[in-house]
């Protein structure tokens, strides 16, 4: 659904993205994680058409958007991490000028009304934008963005400022637009949440993506194993490193994290190894890996190399 | 039932009763008071009253609100959400100038009523042509201001420039005093050697100012909205400025070489003028030039000339008006016309430009976005005028020529010294990107 290849932005002495290439399939929701400055909202701005990069291409839904950056709108809907609304118009007014004005052509009435009940902003469809909550402003942005039925949604921050409860019903709808068919791509700072609804992570440092994994369950190809030993054994994890089928090794103490590629079997050959190493395994189990792990795990091994 | 959806939610946030009241019920004391004071029950008086009301509503607060109109947006963080919407650069452009202004336009609609029915000893069409020349003198100015807030956004996001709004009031005292001077001057008009009634042609002038204005506005909004615009209507809106002026000096039967030596002359002043307020005036890019060296290495000459900035197209019109202008040294001397013999000179005044232009691009080349414009002021004042003043006070002439060579006088010396400037300026220019621009920081 989204491809990037060898994007290069920069600012005047400065590289903000530096030869970038990802792709972002259909019906997933990608968390973009990085620290501050990492290029995110760059990144974003960039997918949307919003800033021209230097050099690099960038498809949404089949569509260039470096050259046609007006027909790939019609494709994205995007929520500025800075967003904002015209607080003297009523919701119902304002989702119905966000309709026309990007091109919803019949049933316009109909498309405001749908929004509404799936935002859950029925009965506030006659307020004035500038009297509702944060929590509730929020959705109204974010039903601005989704009027016209995009097929990819990119929001910037939609956490930031959110009340737990606001939190929660934004999880919620995300994983509501993503069953409908909407491909998702997300930044926050809250790893916890995205973890929540995010089916992909896409890690940025420094303007270079360092990651790009997928997230939840374990699929057959690759799994990440816990392994609880008696007490810390660095041979262990020395001797777990060099397996061919062990992608990554974290070690926390006595425990022992692995990323390991192949099913069953290769789980059972492994506690097997680790059995004839007389290795003191406590616990030997697979972990479902969360967002906030795999962000820590990717810094961790980024670290010692 | 409107069909632009941006004209509709600017009714929305504009029209309200207590303002149409409010606006009409003011405009009715205004005048009945007039009526009242008016001692001879003359209506020119609520008639020119009129006028003033007009300048005041529609001229004024009109032109406020239409560039207010963007600069709201800007405020309440919904302009990225306009720029992606499917709305196109006109509905945009003509949505806002209409919508935001709707009362101002009531007021004025009024006022212009008060004129027509109120004006005495001229006939329906000549009211007629003095309100039609108001109107687009309202669109004109609104329209500016909408493009000095177009131009203003496109800055602000890179850096805050205060010198876009003092260029709209600059170009609008400008408009005004060639308008007065000008126009005021004489009954007739003679232009290309035809004559033509003043306000006729005053009317027509403002008539087309108002419609390159507005075509100026709904090329800006095409950059903020993110389509690719060649910078054809930059180099049309040259052309005409030079066919405009031109016609102002060409007498009647004038040979053919003389009126091409002329056009280029005046071609050359205009071009170069356009280049300075759009190179001062507009974001400049300091990776342009990377930018434009990535486009010509990768060959994508779409983009190449999609993003040249159109300050690069004026100065190349210029160049091409410089090589006439030389061309012409072999012509003979049709009058005594300063400009129309700048001839070799057109060079000079060409290099000139560049040189101000590598002093722009010095300071923002700086690192810093801040005072580039007052900086490159300061530092050029200083080399038309202020330095060279000094040294001819000490009566140091010769010295004095190394800063403000004679171009008219002494065209070749003239050249080398400016050609050397540049050089000076271009290597300084060249050094501060090395230190500033092209060595990248990865975050």
């Amino acid at each position: 659904m989204i491809e990037v290849r060898n994007l290069i932005f920069e600012y005047p002495g400065h590289r903000a993205i530096d030869d970038v290439s990802f792709s972002i399939e259909t019906d997933s929701v990608t968390a973009l994680v990085g620290p501050n400055g990492a290029g995110k909202t760059t990144l974003m701005r960039c997918l949307c058409g919003l800033e021209r990069p230097l050099s690099g291409d960038i498809f949404v839904a089949g569509i260039d958007v470096i050259k046609d950056p007006r027909r790939s709108h019609k494709t994205i809907g995007y929520l500025a991490d800075t967003f904002g609304l015209y607080d003297e118009l009523q919701v119902r007014q304002c989702l119905r000028y966000a309709a026309e004005a990007n091109g919803v052509k019949n049933q316009i009435d109909i498309s405001v009304t749908q929004t509404a009940e799936r935002l859950n902003l029925t009965d506030r469809l006659t307020q004035r934008v500038g009297g509702l909550s944060r929590g509730l402003r929020q959705r109204v942005a974010i039903g601005q963005a989704i009027i016209h039925e995009p097929r990819v949604l990119i929001l910037d921050e939609p956490a930031s400022g959110l009340d737990p409860e606001a939190r929660h019903d934004l999880a919620e709808l995300i994983k509501i637009l993503k069953v409908s068919g909407m491909t998702s791509l997300v930044s926050s700072h809250i790893l916890a949440e995205l973890g929540a609804y995010a089916t992909e992570m896409l890690m940025l440092r420094d303007g270079q993506i360092i990651e790009q994994r997928l997230l939840g369950k374990q699929t057959e190809s690759r799994r990440h194993i816990s392994i609880e030993l008696l007490t810390a054994n660095p041979a262990i994890a020395e001797m777990l490193s060099t397996r061919p089928e062990v992608h990554s090794v974290n070690t926390d103490g006595a425990r022992i994290i692995c990323e390991v590629s192949g099913g069953n079997h290769t789980q059972q050959r492994l506690l097997a190894t680790l059995v004839a190493a007389d290795a003191a395994v406590v616990n030997f189990s697979t972990v479902e890996q969360d967002l906030q792990r795999s962000y820590l795990d990717s810094i961790r091994q980024r670290q010692t190399k | 039932m409107i069909l632009n959806p941006e004209l509709r939610r600017n009714l929305l946030l504009e029209c309200n009763t207590h303002r149409f009241i409010l606006v009409g019920g003011v405009l009715t004391g205004v005048f009945t008071l007039v009526s009242l004071f008016n001692p001879n029950g003359s209506g020119n008086l609520a008639a020119n009253v009129g006028l003033v009301i007009f300048v005041l509503t529609t001229m004024v607060w009109g032109s406020h609100r239409a560039g207010e109109s963007l600069l709201d947006e800007l405020r309440a963080r919904t302009w990225d959400a306009q720029r992606m919407s499917a709305l196109s650069p006109w509905s945009m452009t003509w949505g806002k100038l209409a919508g935001a202004t709707v009362i101002p336009w009531f007021a004025g609609s009024i006022s212009l009523c008060v004129y027509f029915f109120g004006r005495q000893g001229a006939t329906v069409f000549e009211r007629m042509e003095i309100i039609a020349t108001c109107v687009a003198a309202g669109i004109l100015v609104q329209s500016l201001s909408l493009i000095g807030a177009l131009v203003g956004t496109h800055v602000d996001k890179h850096g805050k420039s205060t010198l876009t709004s003092w260029a709209t009031v600059g170009i609008l005292a400008l408009l005004y005093a060639y308008f007065s001077i000008y126009y005021k001057s004489t009954d007739e008009i003679l232009w290309y050697g035809t004559s033509y009634n003043h306000t006729n042609f005053l009317t027509a002038s403002v008539f087309a100012l108002a419609v390159w204005n507005s075509v100026g506005a709904y090329r800006l909004m095409c950059m903020e909205l993110a389509i690719a615009t060649k910078p054809w209507a930059w180099i049309g809106f040259v052309l005409y400025l030079t066919i405009y002026f031109t016609g102002a000096y060409i007498p009647a039967d004038c040979p053919l070489p003389r009126a091409i030596g002329l056009a280029a002359a005046i071609g050359l002043v205009v071009s170069i003028g356009a280049t300075y307020l759009s190179a001062f005036a507009l974001y400049r890019d300091p990776l342009t030039f990377r930018r434009l060296k990535t486009y010509v290495r990768n060959k994508t000459h779409r983009e190449l000339f999609e993003d040249v900035p159109i300050w690069m197209a004026s100065l190349a019109v210029a160049a091409l008006c410089m090589l006439v202008c030389v061309a012409m040294h072999f012509a003979p001397e049709y009058s005594s016309l300063r400009i129309e013999n700048v001839r070799l000179g057109a060079i000079a005044i060409w290099l000139y430009a560049i040189r101000d232009l590598t002093v722009l691009f010095y300071f923002t080349y700086r690192g810093t976005s801040r005072s580039v414009e007052s900086s490159t002021v300061i530092l050029l004042a200083l080399l038309y005028w202020a330095l060279p003043s000094i040294l001819e006070s000490m009566g140091l002439q010769k010295l004095s020529w190394l800063l403000r060579p004679p171009i008219w006088d002494q065209p070749i010396p003239s050249i080398v010294i400016i050609g050397v400037q540049v050089l000076i300026f271009s290597a300084l220019c060249l050094r501060r990107y090395r230190q500033h621009i092209s060595p990248l920081r990865f975050s």
